[in-house]
């Protein structure tokens, strides 16, 4: 019994198979039809627009065609024959009618008209020679219509128009049967959403809306889902562009809900149909096995009772057991065969899931390895590699596509030097047909044997090649470029090994336009690296906790610390800025740029007074800006930092150097206007020697205003590089006796000066009268209390040297070389230690430099300064 | 204006001495001095009616020198006029602040100061 249950269940498997693939497909292809449907309508839909469109367009064509013949036929019976010609040939017109050019209904040619058009809106345009339609408008019927006005031009210029009424509803009701409005509901709307006209079948079943009524406008074409009279609908919109309307059609969900239902009882009825078939031919199969049993038994039953019928026993059972014989013998053979074929399938199933996981694993290798390699070469040599243990490949070369549409090659295996060599004698030509092939198809091209194309022939050693094939390197639908290999086996012709190499290029094109992207990005990042690196201003950026994240080398010079000590510091611990008062500003919570940071504004340049590590203040000058790009959550801010501190220091000796010139300029005006004015007193008489000690003074102070003024015109002229000297060999001591000459009487100073010698010197004589008399007048300034100023005179080195030494107050060390600059006098406030410009000693030193010397000073503090300045000596004494 | 005595501090020679001669003119008895140390011996020694003083001048300068003025028992109620001639209003606000009665700034008029040195006297 139990073998016969096996039998049967062995039995029933066959059919259930057949009718499991019967339902599997079946069921596959209700699903897609399901699927498919509403794109499909969609599609009809749209055909129906256009459709509808054109037919309108075609109308008013019509119209106008007829609006050119008309014109020709003069009398009112030919119009009138015309206006029936044409309406018959175009039924949706229910009417069509001249007008003259007063707007006055002229001939009339259809069915009733309801109402008379209305041309009198129209008549400007007409007028024009514009067609005009009206708006969409509804007869007593509900019929949408429209009225089209075209003009008519005679010989005398504007002759009228022609008016065509042109039902909307005949127009649509033409595309009915396309459209399954069976199923649904398909309308006209205008721009506002009324509804012009219907087209429905179904009436009754999905409550269709009447002409007039106004749908919400959901949307300008697409696809919508609502739900109306507790049926929901999905509805499409398609414009309808002539009216300015759409076309909607309206789909009951219902719909797909029948063939959901269609699909279920599908279902249902293939596997009943499968068990039923299953059972009977196992019923059948048993039965010829079972009845032979039961004769059998039945007769051995009949035997062993002693009831022998001699026939029943003898040939009932021969012939019942031959039959079981033969029974069981085709089902051992039929099960046997099924078994041999099930296990051939398993194993070809095997065989094939094998290579296709090794081909997987060979693939998932190869994007591995693309994605570890750095070089852009080594990427290449490791494609083609790859590429050749893949398939086995003879050669195989890597081209990449050029910006000239040219395929150059990048990389080459398996080649002999030779071959390589015909290679580069014969590279890919733009206009190759089978080229452009490549471009264009930007698929595997699996050749097989190719000698029937010359490029690739005569490139590459072909002869006794089972297969080439071209693999395109593909980067987000781009060709990059494209592998091509020599195969010693054609490869199979299965899908499997076009996806497989479709893979490998895509996988290949992938890897190469990352390599390509990276090297972009890293070339770009060192060349701004270099950039910020170069920059002569600090450069650094600042996340938003305050942390330094980079530091370029002029901030490191400025602060004095390293890139590597700054980076990861809070700003406010490196730069520690002061404000010109000295108090420490630089505090997170006095941080200008934490401020604006919470507040979400752009930080403002602002100064502080920084001290670097080296021990240098300098005032710097800080330019934040925050880098607010989009999808930026933390946002870093770059701060540019100057050092302003030698323009601070210019702007204080600038302001200085104008309070200083504006008293030595206001002093002697003072005298003067004082002068002036206590000789020009009303009341005042003075003897002749007091007035002339008045003018004397005022020719004095003249005389020192014009100085001043020369001092400044000559350092303005030094400033702007335009000192002119006139260089001539001069007595040094001649001169030097007539600049000393204007000291005479300046008590309470003697002068001291050998001045016998004849020391030839080279340099602009009056030059030197300035310098040596800017030096003495220094002396006697410096030394308030008097006291000897010596002068002297020697050669050495062939330079002339001059000294000027004084007994005066000296100067602090440290002043030595600033007295020198621009502006700069010896500081103490608002006492004066003389009276000067503070141009004097730098336009000295100008001076003497320009003409090959040098000046320079020693002093003791308390105890009198030595000037010394040099010129060349001049070996041949001036001719008298 | 029965021989008031004037004190004038100015290390420009020239200034002085039209300031004197214009004061002079008026009837004012003038003396000199050349700095602020100067002036402050003059004060102690010839207590002046009313004191006109520069402030840019060696040894010691108008500001320093009128504030030792005001540190001497004698000499605090007496006027002082501050010739300046910056022009900064640094000068000038700084005089102010240190209460500095009345300032002229360079270059002045003689007449203008006479007016001012009356006017002081007359208070």
């Amino acid at each position: 019994m139990w073998r016969l249950l096996i039998v049967f269940i062995l039995l029933a498997v066959l059919p259930l198979i057949l009718a499991a693939f019967v339902f599997l497909h079946n069921t596959a292809d209700t699903f897609k039809r399901f699927a498919c449907s509403v794109g499909d309508e969609m599609d009809e839909l749209h055909v129906v627009a256009s459709n509808l469109q054109e037919s309108f367009r075609r109308k008013i064509s019509a119209l106008a065609a007829l609006a050119q013949e008309a014109p020709r036929c003069s009398n009112a019976r030919g119009r009138s024959q015309i206006l029936e010609r044409a309406l018959r040939r175009n039924p949706e017109f229910s009417f069509i009618a001249f007008i003259d050019a007063r707007g006055v209904l002229a001939c009339y040619g259809g069915r009733k008209a309801g109402s008379l058009p209305r041309a009198e809106p129209h008549m400007a345009a007409l007028r024009e020679g514009r067609r005009v339609r009206s708006e969409v408008f509804f007869s007593s019927e509900k019929e949408p219509l429209i009225d089209i006005f075209i003009p008519l031009a005679g010989e005398r210029g504007f002759e009228g128009a022609l008016v065509g009424r042109l039902s909307l509803r005949a127009l649509f009701l033409k595309f009915k049967k396309v459209l399954r409005s069976g199923e649904g509901n398909a309308y006209i709307l205008d721009g506002n959403g009324r509804i012009l006209c219907l087209a429905s079948q179904a009436l009754q079943t999905y409550h269709p809306l009447s002409p007039g009524q106004k749908i919400d406008l959901a949307r300008y074409g697409g696809v919508d889902l609502v739900e109306r009279d507790n049926i929901r609908f999905i509805r499409s919109y398609v414009p309808f562009r002539e009216i300015g309307g759409q076309i909607l059609w309206e789909r009951p969900f219902s719909h797909f809900g029948h063939m959901a239902a269609r699909l279920y009882y599908n279902t249902f009825l293939w596997i009943a149909l499968a068990l039923l078939a299953a059972i009977l031919t196992g019923m059948w199969k048993v039965r010829k096995i079972a009845v032979p049993i039961e004769n059998l038994t039945r007769a051995s039953q009949a035997f062993m009772k002693g009831n022998l019928d001699e026939e029943i026993v003898r040939t009932r059972s021969y012939s019942e057991l031959t039959l079981l014989m033969d029974s069981f013998e085709t089902m051992r053979r039929d099960l046997g065969r099924i078994i041999n074929e099930n296990l051939d399938l398993v194993r070809r199933t095997q065989e094939h899931l094998k290579e296709r996981v090794g081909e997987l694993k060979a693939l998932h290798s190869v994007s591995e390895a693309f994605s570890s390699t750095g070089s852009l070469q080594d990427l290449f040599s490791l494609i083609v590699e790859k590429a050749m243990t893949l398939y086995s490949a003879a050669f195989c070369n890597l081209y990449l596509l050029e910006a000239q549409g040219l395929f150059v090659l990048q990389c080459s295996r398996g080649l002999s030097s030779d071959d390589l060599a015909r290679l580069f004698a014969n590279p890919w030509r733009h206009e190759d047909p089978f080229l452009r092939t490549v471009i264009s198809a930007k698929k595997v091209l699996d050749v097989g044997e190719p000698y029937y194309i010359d490029s690739v022939t005569t490139r590459l050693p072909m002869g006794g090649r089972q297969g080439y094939c071209i693999v395109p390197l593909i980067c987000r639908g781009q060709l990059l470029g494209m592998i091509e290999m020599g195969l010693r086996d054609a490869l199979p012709k299965t899908d499997e090994v076009r996806e497989l190499l479709a893979t490998l290029g895509r996988e290949a094109g992938i890897a190469i336009a990352n390599a390509r992207l990276y090297h972009q990005v890293v070339e770009e990042k060192i060349k701004s690296q270099a950039l910020v690196q170069s920059m002569s201003e600090g450069v650094l950026t600042v996340d938003s906790s305050l942390r330094i994240t980079s530091f370029n080398r002029a901030a490191a010079a400025l602060t004095g610390w390293k890139e590597e000590e700054a980076v990861g510091k809070f700003c406010f611990v490196v730069f520690q800025g002061r404000s010109t008062d000295g108090e420490i500003v630089c505090m997170p919570e006095t941080c200008s740029l934490a401020r604006a940071a919470s507040i979400g504004e752009q930080p403002k340049p602002y100064e502080l007074t920084v001290q670097s590590k080296d021990g240098v203040a300098r005032v710097l000058q800080f330019v934040p800006t925050v880098m607010r790009g989009s999808g930026v959550e933390n946002p870093e801010t770059v701060v540019i930092v100057r050092d302003i501190s030698k323009i601070r220091e210019l702007e204080q000796l600038k302001s200085e150097f104008i309070s200083t010139i504006s008293h030595e300029l206001k002093t002697p005006i003072t005298s003067i206007k004082g002068c002036v004015a206590t000789l020009l007193h009303p009341r005042a008489s003075f003897d002749n020697e007091t007035t002339m000690n008045f003018l004397r003074i005022i020719s004095g102070e003249t005389e020192r205003l014009n100085g001043l003024v020369q001092d400044l015109l000559e350092a303005a002229r030094l400033e702007s590089d335009r000192l002119v000297l006139e260089i001539e060999s001069f007595r040094v001591e001649k001169l030097a006796d007539k600049v000393l000459s204007g000291f005479k009487g300046s008590e309470p100073h003697t002068f001291v000066a050998d001045l016998a010698g004849t020391t030839m010197a080279w340099g602009d004589p009056y030059q030197f009268e300035f310098v040596l008399k800017h030096l003495l007048t220094n002396a006697v300034k410096y030394s308030p209390s008097g006291g000897v100023i010596e002068m002297g005179i020697t050669t050495r080195d062939e330079m002339v040297h001059i000294t000027v030494k004084d007994q005066g107050i000296g100067i602090p060390a440290g002043e030595s070389e600033r007295i020198f600059e621009m502006f700069s006098r010896l500081h103490s406030g608002n006492t004066r230690w003389a009276y000067g410009t503070g141009m004097g000693l730098f336009l000295a030193r100008k001076i003497v430099e320009a003409q090959g010397g040098k000046i320079s000073v020693e002093s003791v503090l308390g105890k009198g300064s030595t000037f010394i300045f040099s010129l060349p000596a001049a070996k041949t004494a001036p001719v008298a | 204006l029965e021989k008031k005595i004037i004190l004038v501090v100015e290390d420009e020679l020239n200034i002085r001495r039209i300031i004197k001669i214009t004061l002079e003119m008026e009837g004012f008895t003038v003396i000199e001095a050349q700095n602020g140390v100067e002036a402050l011996e003059m004060a102690e020694k010839h207590r002046p009616h009313l004191i006109i003083t520069d402030i840019m001048m060696p040894e010691m300068d108008g500001i320093q020198f009128y504030m030792s003025l005001k540190e001497m028992p004698e000499a605090v109620d007496t006027p002082v006029i501050v010739l300046t001639a910056k022009s900064q209003s640094e000068d000038v606000k700084y005089a102010t602040l240190l209460g500095v009665d009345e300032y002229l700034s360079k270059p002045f008029n003689p007449p203008d100061l006479v007016d001012r040195v009356k006017g002081m006297l007359m208070r």
